[in-house]
Parts: structure tokens; sequence; C-alpha cells
């Protein structure tokens, strides 16, 4: 059981109307790895996560979490998107709740926990992702990074076993994509299965054992971060590259 | 008639429209603010002043309306209440996804939006006799909620689509099932959205219930007109009852107001002056006195469907509904309160954010509390409050 991947992809399409987001799309994640996925706009990196938890139903194609066949039904789904945290390009922090509380929703409503455990474990969190003092302040208080850091927290409440990162750092003033990429870090040093879109380079280099190159749907090229930067072998890939590297 | 009264679902203040600064008032507003003061003042002073200086006709009227009011009252909140459950079906068919219920919902709402409320009235009491022979009050109920419905379904259709698709997206990726997303998320949201422009609403059906008296129901406006051409005090009588709309108008709007801007002041951590709290005790107890007569509306209703009970259980009960509701809406986490309440509730000095049970449990005293002293006083002074203790002692609670 633990040698199987904890992520499953195979032969993966989505479709939206009459475009192609995921063409044939397999790929396996490793327990305890963390995966880079990059790619022009468009390419389909966004679907590909959000079919991962299922906020996109595939067309066709498996996807198994933790040897888990995921199929339409409400329950499992739920269950196991206990089980994977996803952080948006746009926090989506719940505005009408204080740190605490957005933090403490999914343990209290999906595992039911006391309120006290939930917020001793919110409280442990927050030291986690560096912002302590900032438990009881709302959202709109809080600066883009602190914001995207708390929504870390809110995700790892759940103790999930997969995080997902959707291009977490790109809504971001420069001077706090280092805060949030730190804690990114951190949570890949601990052993987090990580799934992460992002073209932050830094990152992908010190964190990734490997990073996708997605286009127009498609996995163009999987290597590692080392090689990918320095010697890409598709064309495709290295217009790429060029034009994010300048 | 419905007409420009109508605010129009705004496009919702921004989602995140109760975190703008209020530390601002723009000018409009400021004026706004002191026209309401002038308005209230005025009206306050000549009511009471021509009952002490005239009390032969204005005393008199204001005794002969004030059953009326509650009459308006009556049809308002028993129209509204029906009209937020049609509004809210219409709003959730206009969001829908499945075309055939939201072609209905659409069709519903435009066509409803297309005749004015009087004729709609007359077409359902007088027209649809034909086949339907139904009553005065039936009619009054079923026009005011089917147009109401409509622009409602409209009010929450705009509250629900504000709320940004990330919100439900992250809700769910934690494992919450859609309901769960909604009553945690979604709808506290929405409700903030929603509920000054059903404030407004409130306010417009108040307004609009006059025109029932055109189906002989004894509201105000009929009331007035039955004295004044018993009497001949035309212009006594209808200065009054315009006065008496315009106060009460003017009270409900305050409240709106501050459901729109207190909800605005809970989130920043300003210190609360004395001035603030007393303001707002004051506003608390004016309003708790409408809830108040709202109550005595809501009893007769009740009573005719109870009339065997002492009447004092039926109030007890109607108290502890309201009381209920309120304290559901903290224990649901709600969280900051919307309105003037939550001004008065400062004095508590919690953090109104969520309450344990026992801050809810005191809350719940805080709002019922006040209320058998303040109807009491209702019953003493006031003429309605008499006649309505008569009619509570008497006679079996109705009205033909
Ligand atoms: N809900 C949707 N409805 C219709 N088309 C969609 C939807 N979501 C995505 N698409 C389309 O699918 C394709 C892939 O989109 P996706 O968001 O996955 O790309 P991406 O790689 O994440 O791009 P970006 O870097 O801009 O975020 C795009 O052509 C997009 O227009
Ligand atoms: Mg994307």
């Amino acid at each position: 059981m633990s040698t199987t991947p904890i992520v499953q992809i195979r032969n993966l399409h989505k479709r939206f109307g009459r475009v192609h987001a995921l063409n044939d799309v397999s790929l396996d994640v490793e327990r305890g790895e963390v995966v880079v996925i990059i790619g022009p706009s468009g390419s389909g990196k966004s679907t590909l996560l959000r079919c991962v938890n299922r906020l996109e139903v595939p067309t066709s194609g498996t996807i198994s979490i933790d040897g888990v066949e995921i199929r339409g039904d409400e329950h499992q789904v739920n269950q196991m998107r206990a089980e994977v945290g996803m952080v948006f390009q746009q926090f989506n922090l719940f505005p009408h709740m204080t740190v605490t509380e957005n933090i403490i929703l999914g343990p209290m409503v999906v595992h039911k926990w006391e309120r006290d455990r939930a917020v001793a474990l919110a409280h442990q969190l927050l030291d986690k992702v560096g912002i302590p003092e900032k438990a009881d302040a709302y959202p709109e208080q809080l600066s883009g990074g602190q914001q995207q850091r708390v929504a870390i927290a809110r995700s790892l409440a759940m103790q999930p076993k997969i995080m997902l990162f959707d291009e977490p750092t790109s809504a971001l003033d420069p001077e706090m994509i280092k805060e949030v990429l730190d804690v990114m870090l951190d949570l890949a040093r601990d052993g987090m299965t990580m799934m992460v879109v992002s073209h932050e380079m830094g990152f992908a280099r010190n964190a990734a054992r490997r990073i996708v190159f997605m286009d127009q749907g498609q996995i163009i090229e999987m290597t590692t971060p080392e090689l990918l930067y320095t010697a890409p072998q598709h064309e495709r890939t290295k217009r790429f590259l060029s034009q994010i590297l300048h | 008639m419905k007409s420009e009264s109508h605010p129009h679902p705004r496009p919702g203040p921004h989602p995140h429209g109760w975190q703008q600064d209020d530390s601002a008032l723009i000018p409009r507003e400021r004026s706004l603010q002191i026209a309401w003061w002038i308005a209230i003042v005025a009206a306050v002073v000549f009511i009471i002043g021509a009952a002490i200086i005239k009390p032969v006709p204005y005393r008199e009227i204001i005794g002969f309306i004030g059953d009326g009011l509650v009459v308006t009252f009556q049809v308002t909140i028993v129209s509204m209440t029906f009209a937020l459950i049609l509004g809210l079906i219409a709003g959730l068919g206009r969001t829908a996804t499945n075309s055939f219920f939201n072609i209905l919902a659409s069709l519903y709402v435009e066509v409803i939006r297309g005749i004015p409320l009087l004729a709609q009235l007359f077409w359902i009491y007088y027209a649809m006799s034909k086949y339907i022979k139904l009553g005065p009050q039936v009619s009054a109920v079923l026009g005011l909620t089917i147009c109401y419905g409509a622009y409602i379904g409209e009010t929450f259709r705009g509250g629900i689509q504000s709320i940004p698709k990330g919100q439900m997206e992250a809700a769910r990726a934690l494992g919450l099932t859609r309901g769960q997303a909604m009553r945690y998320v979604i709808i506290p949201q929405a409700v903030r959205v929603i509920l000054p422009p059903v404030g407004n609403e409130f306010i417009a059906m108040l307004k609009d219930s006059s025109l029932v008296s055109v189906l002989a129901i004894s509201d105000m406006l009929r009331r007035g007109r039955e004295y004044a051409s018993r009497t001949f005090a035309y212009f006594e009588t209808y200065t009054l009852v315009a006065l008496v709309y315009l106060l009460v108008t003017l009270i409900f709007s305050r409240v709106v107001f501050y459901i729109e801007h207190g909800m605005s002041r809970q989130d920043k951590d300003k210190p609360v002056t004395l001035m603030h709290r007393l303001a707002g005790v004051v506003v608390d107890l004016v309003v708790l006195d409408f809830i108040g007569l709202i109550v005595y509306a809501l009893i007769q209703s009740l009573a005719l469907v109870v009339a065997e009970l002492p009447v004092y259980t039926v109030l007890l009960s109607a108290m502890l509904v309201l009381g209920l509701i309120y304290l559901l809406f903290f224990w649901t986490r709600m969280g900051r309160t919307p309105g003037m309440m939550a001004v008065g509730l400062r004095l508590f000095g919690e953090r109104d954010t969520h309450p344990t049970l026992g801050q809810a449990l005191k809350r719940l005293l805080f709002l019922i509390l006040p209320l058998p002293g303040l109807s009491l006083l209702w019953m003493q002074w006031s003429p309605t409050g008499e006649a309505l203790h008569d009619r509570f002692t008497h006679t079996r609670v109705g009205r033909d």
C-alpha cells in the first residue's frame, strides 16, 4: 500500500464545450513528493489540480487518491476532499470569519471536533505559518502574504495527505512572495505531498523532485527542475522558459 | 404604487462590502442624516403638540387610526413573510442552472414587475371573483405577496450571485457538503448583502399596504377615511395619517441604516464612546417598542387561531419565538450583529463574533426583558393599546 503512488492520474480528459482543457494526462505522485507544474496560460494546469479534488468533474479517465479511485459519489468525494488540501491564487478566505474561525471551520464541521481542540490546533498552525498574533483578525486586516499563509493553515487544519497549490504567490506583491514560499518549503521538508502550480524557479529547485511542463492540455515534459531549467528537451519548453526567464 | 421608490437590488455592495470604511460619511449621506433628524423631530413634535393643544379631533383621530396601524402591520408582516418565501423560491429559480425553472422564475418576475400593484389587487379581488371568490384579506395578502415576491426574488438573486465563486469552492475543498457550505459560508455573507434591500422592501410594502384599503380592509388609511367622512375633519385626519406613515417609515429606515452601517462598524476595533452606547440604547428601546407593536399585530393574527389561550401566554410565547430566532441568528455564527442591537450589545463589552451559549442567552434576555414593560406602557398610554387591550380582554379577536 505505502508503495503505491498517493495520486494516480490515468488518461485524464477534460473538455469545456469545444475547449479540450486536458488531453490524455497521466501522472503519478509519490508519497512525500513535491511536483511542480508549469506551463503557459490556458495550458490546463488549474484544471488538472481542480480535477484532482474534483472541483471539476473529469470528462474521462481515472484519478485515484491513496489507492482509492474517486467516482462521483458525494460522500466519497467529500471524504476525499477532507484529505486533499487546496490553496488558491486568490486566497478565498471567508471574509465574515476571523482567522481562527476560518481555520477551525473545517475540523469542526467536517471532523466534528470540539471547538477547544480545533482552536488549539489553529493556534499551533498559526505559529507554524508565523502569524500567531493575527488569530482574532479578520482577513481584510491582513496583507496578501498573511492571508495566503492563513489559507495554508486553514487547509492544514484538515490534516490532509496531499496539498494542492494553484499559483499561490502570483497574486502577491513581490516582497510577500518569500514569506509564503518559506512556509511551503517548510511543509515540503516536513514530508508533505504537494502538487504546486507555480513559476517560482527557486521554489522548484529547492523543493521539487520533479517538474512537469504542460501545454495545450498535455504533459510535454517531465523531469527534475535542474534538468528542465538547464537542458529542456522540447521546443515548446524552450520557448516557454525563454519567455518566463527573459 | 410600486415605482421609483423601489430600490432595485443594487449590484450589492462589493462582496466585501461591509468592510468599507464608514469613518468618512460622504456629504450626501450627511445631509440625508440631517434631513432624517429634522423630519422625525418635526413629525413627533407635530403629533404630540397637536394631541396636547387640540385634543378634540387629534387625540380622537390617533385613537381611531391607531387600530388601523395595527392592521397595516398585520397585513405587511403576513404578506412579507409569504413574500420572503416566494422571493427565495424565485431567487433560487433565477440562479438555477436548470433552464426550465430559470425561465419560469424569470417569467414570473418579468410579468409581475410589469403590472401596477393596484391593478393586481383589483384583478385578484374583482376579476378573479368570476371564478373563485376570495375574501378581501386573502386578496390583499395574496396581491402584496405575489407582487413583492418578484422584487424580493431579484434581491435574493443579487445577493447570492454577489458572493464570489471562490467562496463555495474553498468551502467544498475543505470537505464541506454543499448544504454546509451554504450554511456557514454563503448564506451568512449573502444575508449581509440582502438584509438592507429587504429592509427597504419591508418599508416600501408598509407604505404600499395602504392600497389594500380599496378592498375594504380597515388599515390606517381606511380608518382615517372612515373618521374623516364621519366628522368632515379631512385636513386633520389626513395630516395625521400622513405623519404617522412618515414616522413609522422614518424609524424603519433608520433601522435599515443601522443594519447597513452597523455591519461595517463591527469590523473596526474602534473604541465605543459613551454617546455611542447611549445612542445605541435609545435606538434599541425605540425599536423594541415597535417590535412590541409588531408582536401585538402578530398576536392578533395568532389569536384568531388560538383564541382560547390566555392573551399573555400568547404574548410571552411570541416574545420567546422572536428571541429564539435572534438566538439562532447568533448561534449559527452569522457573526457580527447587523443592526442597532449590536450597538446596545456593546454594553456587555463582548467581542460580538462567536458568543458562547451564555453570552447568547444574555443577549436573548436583553432582547425580551424590556418587552413586557414596554407593552404595558403601550397599553396604558396609547389609544391603540387601549383598543387592543379591550379587544383582548372582552372579545375574541377578529375584524370584519
Ligand atoms: N469553467 C470553465 N469553463 C470553460 N472553459 C474553461 C473553464 N475553466 C477553464 N477553461 C478553459 O480551459 C483551458 C485551461 O484552463 P486552465 O485554467 O486550466 O489553464 P491554466 O493553465 O491554469 O492557465 P492560467 O495560467 O491562466 O491559470 C483554458 O482554455 C480555459 O479557457
Ligand atoms: Mg490557472
